[in-house]
């Protein structure tokens, strides 16, 4: 073996240990960047020629990420999952605030004053200002049941909107995923892209915020699907979803291609913001519907029985609904009643005199008349919904968030970056490095011995 | 396990945000003295409270119209007592004209002065409305003719309030059984005070028995307002019984157990202290100390 050779030997290893050494720089860097898989440089012993030789010194052989393809799969999925109890948990606690009865405020307030101002009448039938404690209990009443109706639309309205803006963010990242896959082609024509999968694995993260997807390579081939199987990414080019309205409801509908794919989507902040949409809000839309419609029916059909302080009679008390739709945002005082506190009848003789109709009135907030139950049990029956709902959806998100935080740390047992480690790691290789400085001058020292030998 | 620096710091803030918000919960707890603020604190216990919440605004409609009820009851009452002491002046008038027929025509103005003040008990009100006119509580139910024969305008309707829901309370009984029922007080006074100024005897004996029978039949109406008066007396109490176990059950439900709470806040208290103090020192150990 040549005295070159070992020189050429020496320098190997001192550029083997100085990218080492770049490479544990690199990691320490980003032992906080979010996403980021630690690097480890491969090198293996390089063969020697023939002979009776000692090796040819160190050969580098790449530069590699460490990941584990199954903690990183499993912890899209579970980012779905969180953010789509996330979504769920946050609006429906928005919706939870309408539904939160006090003793000195709610809607269940507003209902017992309206049936005990009859009850107040009774008393004397005859008296205008009761009359007109009624008629106020009765405005404070629809006004309760327009707000709350009101509110429950809004927020679908705006779930409505986060839809579409869910679907623009998507395909703002499916573009750069798509983008990232034709640079990552590209450079591992050379060498590892290990920096631009990272970035792209983050964007698919990212992205598994909105809707759960699945990632498949083989080769240089790279699908990205929805749980359903539908297209978003083949390998360069991005497959954009759409939006179109949907003609029963007029809301925003999702399409993939030419396919409505709204009702199959998996876990995510879209699939959340549309089962609020779709199935919640129209649950306690219905819900508070038909009570209202149930006390416009209730009311009526014992009011326009009875006589009102001048002998009328058949004055509806509400505005009649031909049905329960909308009941909560249309109810309403009828004109007469709003007219002429006279007309509220509250007698069962022509004469308008008793006050029999009143009490009749007023038992209606305990009688079991309505569909479910009494007035009181039915409303109960929607907080009870609306807090279930909210509670299980916290509970989902409790969970998911603890199985993410476990697969975290899996993930960063694997991938994360530990000082000490590269530390000691840099040390190592700094010892190398003069190890092998030492060597290139040993064998110049030896050059000089030979040179001085022909002196 | 590898342990890495973004794994340390990881945990650290999990733990410190999970005590937090236990922290919280607790915090508030106290603070609103409450277990269940909001629905979904505890959805089946919220429906309870709704309904207990509920009775209790049906409870207190009631006591309003036992209030109500009493009040009007407790003043016809008196009003009846005053028409009694006024029958019992007039009976002894009747006698005593039958025995001093000198001076039966002043006998004949008192008793005169008293049937007018009869009527005006007849028409007495109570809040502005006439509680012996039946339902027709807007007019007096007794109008004095030109003839000066009375007569009844009002009707035979016995009010009645809700007061629990199965029980109603009758709150005013009609003048035409009182005043102008089985004896008909005003001419009974009239023809009275018609034989008086005769000096009729045996009309004055028959007069003054007529007063007898209408004398008794105030008294048994005197006796049904005062049963009204226990039965709403009795309701009120039982009402009043029920708030208390509602209360009762209301607060095993909706409120916060304090000194559960205030453990809970102080464990958790120490707990964050400890989770901070570790993450600092977790923050603090590094091999670069050594090197």
């Amino acid at each position: 073996m040549s005295i070159g050779a070992i020189l050429n030997t020496a320098m190997g290893s001192l550029r083997a240990n100085q990218l080492a050494l770049s490479v544990a720089s690199n990691n320490i860097a980003n032992a906080q960047t979010p996403g980021y898989s630690r690097e480890r440089l491969i090198t293996r012993p390089a063969e020697g020629l023939g002979g009776l030789s000692a090796g040819a010194g160190v050969e580098v052989l790449r530069i590699q990420a460490l990941r584990s393809e199954l903690v990183d799969t499993r912890l899209r999925q579970e980012t779905s999952q969180k953010a789509h109890y996330d979504t769920l948990s946050t609006t429906l606690s928005d919706i939870e605030v309408f539904f939160n009865e006090g003793e000195d405020a709610g809607l269940l307030l507003t209902l017992s004053n309206f049936f005990n101002s009859f009850h107040t009448l009774s008393t004397d039938p005859s008296s205008l200002s009761f009359r007109e404690h009624v008629r106020s209990n009765a405005q404070l009443l629809a006004d309760a049941l327009h707000t709350r109706g009101e509110s429950l639309r809004n927020i679908q309205s705006m779930t409505n909107t986060a839809v579409a803006e869910n679907v623009a963010s998507a395909n703002a990242l499916l573009a750069q995923i798509a983008s990232l896959t034709v640079s990552i082609n590209e450079q591992e024509v050379h060498q590892a892209a290990n920096e631009l999968r990272d970035q792209r694995s983050s964007l698919v993260r990212e992205l598994s915020k909105i809707l759960d997807v699945r990632e498949l390579e083989s080769g240089s081939d790279y699908h990205l699907t929805t749980s359903s199987n539908r297209l978003l990414v083949l390998n360069g080019t991005p497959m954009n979803l759409s939006t179109g309205s949907a003609p029963s409801t007029g809301f925003i509908k999702v399409l993939s291609g030419q396919d409505d794919i709204t009702a199959e989507l998996g876990a995510g902040e879209l699939k959340a913001n549309i089962a609020i949409r779709d199935q919640y809000i129209p649950q306690y839309l219905d819900a508070l519907d038909t009570l209202a419609y149930e006390i416009v029916e209730e009311v009526n059909s014992i009011h326009a029985a009875a006589f009102d302080l001048d002998g009328g009679t058949g004055i509806n008390f509400f505005t009649p609904l031909g049905s329960s739709t909308g009941a909560a945002r249309l109810i309403a005082m009828s004109a007469a009643v709003a007219g002429d506190p006279r007309k509220i009848a509250a007698a069962k003789d022509s004469a308008g005199l008793n006050n029999l109709a009143a009490i009749d009135l007023g038992n209606l907030l305990h009688s079991s008349v309505f569909s479910g139950g009494s007035v009181t049990q039915q409303y109960g029956n929607l907080v009870f919904a609306v807090g279930n709902d909210v509670a299980s959806a916290a509970s989902g998100l409790r969970q998911h968030e603890a199985l993410e935080h476990q697969l975290e740390i899996r993930r960063g047992a694997i991938s994360g970056v530990s000082i000490d480690e590269e530390t000691l790691q840099m040390l190592s290789f700094q010892r190398s490095y003069e190890a092998s400085a030492k060597v290139v001058r040993t064998v110049d020292e030896l050059l000089q011995v030979l040179l001085g030998m022909g002196a | 396990m590898r342990v890495t620096d973004s794994n340390a710091y990881r945990n650290v803030l999990r733990d410190l945000s999970r005590i937090e918000e236990k922290m919280q919960v607790a915090q508030m707890q106290v603070s609103s003295g409450k277990r269940v603020s909001k629905p979904s604190d505890d959805p089946a216990a919220s429906s309870d409270i709704l309904r207990l919440n509920g009775e209790k605004s049906e409870a207190q409609q009631y006591f309003r119209n036992i209030a109500s009820g009493q009040g009007r009851l407790e003043f016809a009452d008196t009003v009846l007592d005053n028409v009694e002491r006024m029958v019992e002046r007039i009976r002894s008038l009747g006698q005593l004209s039958m025995s001093d027929s000198v001076n039966g025509s002043l006998y004949a103005v008192e008793i005169s002065g008293l049937r007018d003040q009869i009527v005006s008990s007849a028409n007495s009100t109570y809040q502005g409305k006439f509680i012996f006119a039946g339902s027709a509580i807007e007019d007096p139910p007794y109008i004095v003719n030109p003839d000066q024969s009375v007569s009844y305008q009002g009707n035979t309707d016995k009010v009645q309030l809700q007061i629990s829901r199965t029980a109603t309370l009758q709150t005013q009984v009609p003048g035409s059984e009182i005043f102008s029922g089985p004896v008909n007080i005003f001419q009974c006074v009239t023809d009275l005070l018609t034989a008086v100024n005769a000096d009729d005897q045996p009309g004055i004996d028959a007069q003054l028995r007529k007063l007898e029978q209408f004398y008794e039949n105030l008294s048994v109406n005197r006796s049904k307002i005062g049963g009204f008066v226990n039965v709403a007396a009795t309701v009120e109490n039982d009402l009043r019984a029920y708030q208390l176990i509602r209360d009762g059950d209301l607060a095993n439900i909706e409120s916060a157990n304090l000194a559960e709470a205030l453990t809970a806040f102080t464990q958790n208290e120490n707990a964050l202290k400890a989770a901070a103090a570790i993450g600092a020192r977790v923050a603090g150990t590094s091999i670069l100390d050594y090197l």
